[in-house]
């Protein structure tokens, strides 16, 4: 019984971070990049989907994941004025305060630890592409090693925060960029 | 828990230590740079007498006959 309960929690811990992973990837490439404006108006109904999809098997890990990754996300954007009226910083202490009240301190705290730390990953490994395209990045401001050692930090402090959950995020990352890069060139080229 | 506060706390220190000298090493380097550049392109310029900036190249015997 105790097994089939983990094992079940387990399942659901792993769809739910694999398709909460997608969005964010979604949500960053439109961002990022210049698609063609009928891509986004597509995309928009299967990312909502997807989301709602994830929220309804794993409400907390879900919408943790994604408040942090909108929180680590602003940081280009930390003194720019946004769609609400509000400062990039200002909405971030908001959906850090609505996170900590809905979600609990200790599984909120999780998710901003390991977006966190895959966010500083990611600037390790695109340092070359960002110098290219003239994009903002953290490696390329103090340095490779000192953010790859920030990112073993914070991965540590993810994974004593919560073992499992931490591990899954940290292994879901490379599987979810792989099948993203295979999807988007796939789109890409029927366009 | 606690070998992660230890592998926190060394980590931690390393990148002090690893931010800090990197830092200061690139400062030193530069005034030294700064100081030896000079004489090295002049060296240089000696040594094959071409301009090591522009590379123009000096004709000896105009400066012969000078």
């Amino acid at each position: 019984m105790l097994l089939e309960i983990f094992d079940i929690t387990l399942l659901k811990n792993i769809v739910s971070i694999f398709l909460v992973g997608f969005i964010i990837k979604i949500m960053d490439d439109i961002i990022d990049e210049n698609h063609p404006e009928h891509l986004y108006k597509a995309a928009l109904p299967y990312v909502i989907l997807i989301f709602i999809i994830s929220t309804i098997i794993e409400y907390k890990t879900t919408t943790g994941l994604f408040m942090a990754s909108y929180i680590v996300g602003m940081y280009s954007d930390i003194n720019d004025t946004l769609l609400t009226g509000l400062k990039g910083y200002q909405e971030a202490v908001i959906v850090a305060i609505l996170g900590v009240i809905f979600l609990g301190r200790a599984t909120f705290i999780f998710c901003l630890t390991v977006i966190i730390a895959v966010q500083l990953i990611d600037d390790v490994f695109d340092i070359e592409l960002d110098k290219r395209l003239g994009h903002q990045n953290l490696a390329i401001k103090y340095g490779k090693v000192e953010i790859f050692i920030l990112s073993l930090i914070f991965c540590i402090l993810s994974l004593m925060l919560d073992p499992i959950k931490g591990l899954i995020v940290l292994c879901a990352v490379p599987i979810i960029n792989i099948l993203f890069n295979k999807l988007k060139g796939e789109i890409l080229n029927c366009e | 828990m606690r070998i992660g506060w230890y592998l926190i706390g060394v980590l931690f220190i390393f990148l002090c230590g690893y931010g800090l000298g990197r830092r200061i090493g690139k400062k030193e380097g530069y005034s030294e740079g700064t100081a030896y550049a000079p004489i090295q392109l002049k060296q240089s310029y000696f040594e094959n007498g071409e301009c090591p900036v522009c590379c123009f190249k000096i004709d000896n015997d105009i400066n012969d006959n000078v």
